[in-house]
């Protein structure tokens, strides 16, 4: 890491004068609309309804294509014989 | 009113946000929303949805700020199984949201200057902004509230010219107030590291500010 020796809140004049210009961002927050928590809210919603199936029909196709797997290597073995 | 008085109230801002009880509270919260309970979820969205929208806002700019909020939010809700309370759950939510902040910044193509979409001063996306709205009746008159405004606007344009790992460390540490040691969590640095880009990030902010400006009066 590259570490500079710590300035810590040791301004330089210029630095002091940036930060009091940026204090008026500050006193001027961005504020998010009403509808991103209600959005978040809804996207989770409808996302914890459908991961329990989703992991169900994924742990149903993963063992699907295991069968199958097992399947393709006794035939393969056969027809070896 | 004495010059420093600002900064000072920007350094003392770590004190005043330290709230240990919203934290133990938060914990109980996260608790319950990974056991399914969303309307504990719910409550925290409604109690830290707006730092999440504000360190979003300033770091990826006001056009963004809502889809970077909203994935950060999301994502942290299919995390919270992650969260091991060994920090406060709001530094935990904004890692995420930093990340997510500069996942969107990595992905976005540079915009030629003058190019349909390119930031100017007075433009949709500073328009769009919230820290440009006046905020209701105001003594002083119309022509120095735009005057206020123009300067906000063009601060955030400079804001928008800082490295992205520069921009994040100063919204936090000067526009958000957060501890050092907060910051650290946050962008998974040690603090000293912190302290380091953030002397670097004032250093470019204050060349920004004297790069084809003439309203940022700035000593030597």
């Amino acid at each position: 890491m590259n570490d500079v020796p710590e300035p810590d809140e040791q301004l330089t004049p210029a630095q002091r004068a940036a930060a009091e210009h940026l204090g008026m961002l500050r006193d001027h927050p961005p504020e998010p609309g009403r509808s991103l928590a209600v959005q978040v809210m809804r996207t989770t919603r409808w996302q914890r309804a459908i991961r329990a199936p989703l992991r169900i029909a994924a742990l149903i196709a993963a063992s699907v294509l295991d069968g199958l797997g097992v399947l393709g290597r006794r035939r393969s073995q056969a027809s070896g014989r | 009113m004495s010059p420093v008085a600002p900064v000072l109230d920007i350094l003392s801002l770590p004190e005043r946000l330290a709230s240990a009880p919203v934290a133990a509270d938060d914990a109980k919260l996260v608790e319950r929303a990974a056991a399914g309970n969303t309307g504990a979820f719910a409550t925290l969205v409604e109690r830290h949805s707006d730092v999440v929208y504000r360190v979003a806002a300033r770091i990826v700019g006001p056009d963004e700020a809502d889809d970077v909020s909203q994935d950060a939010l999301i994502r942290a809700f299919h995390r919270l199984d992650q969260y091991r309370g060994d920090s406060p759950f709001r530094s935990w939510l904004l890692r995420i949201t930093h990340n997510a902040a500069l996942d969107s910044l990595a992905k976005r193509r540079p915009t030629p200057v003058g190019a349909p979409g390119a930031p100017t001063a007075g433009g949709d996306a500073a328009q769009r902004d919230p820290s440009f709205q006046d905020r209701g009746p105001d003594s002083r008159g119309p022509v120095s509230r735009l005057e206020d405004r123009e300067r906000r606007e063009r601060l955030v344009l400079k804001l928008t010219e800082l490295r992205p790992e520069h921009r994040a460390v100063l919204v936090l540490r000067d526009l958000e107030g957060l501890a050092y040691e907060e910051i650290a969590e946050v962008t998974e640095s040690p603090v000293g590291s912190v302290k380091g880009r953030l002397h670097r990030a004032r250093n470019e902010m204050v060349e920004i500010m004297r790069n084809n400006s003439y309203d940022w009066e700035l000593p030597e």
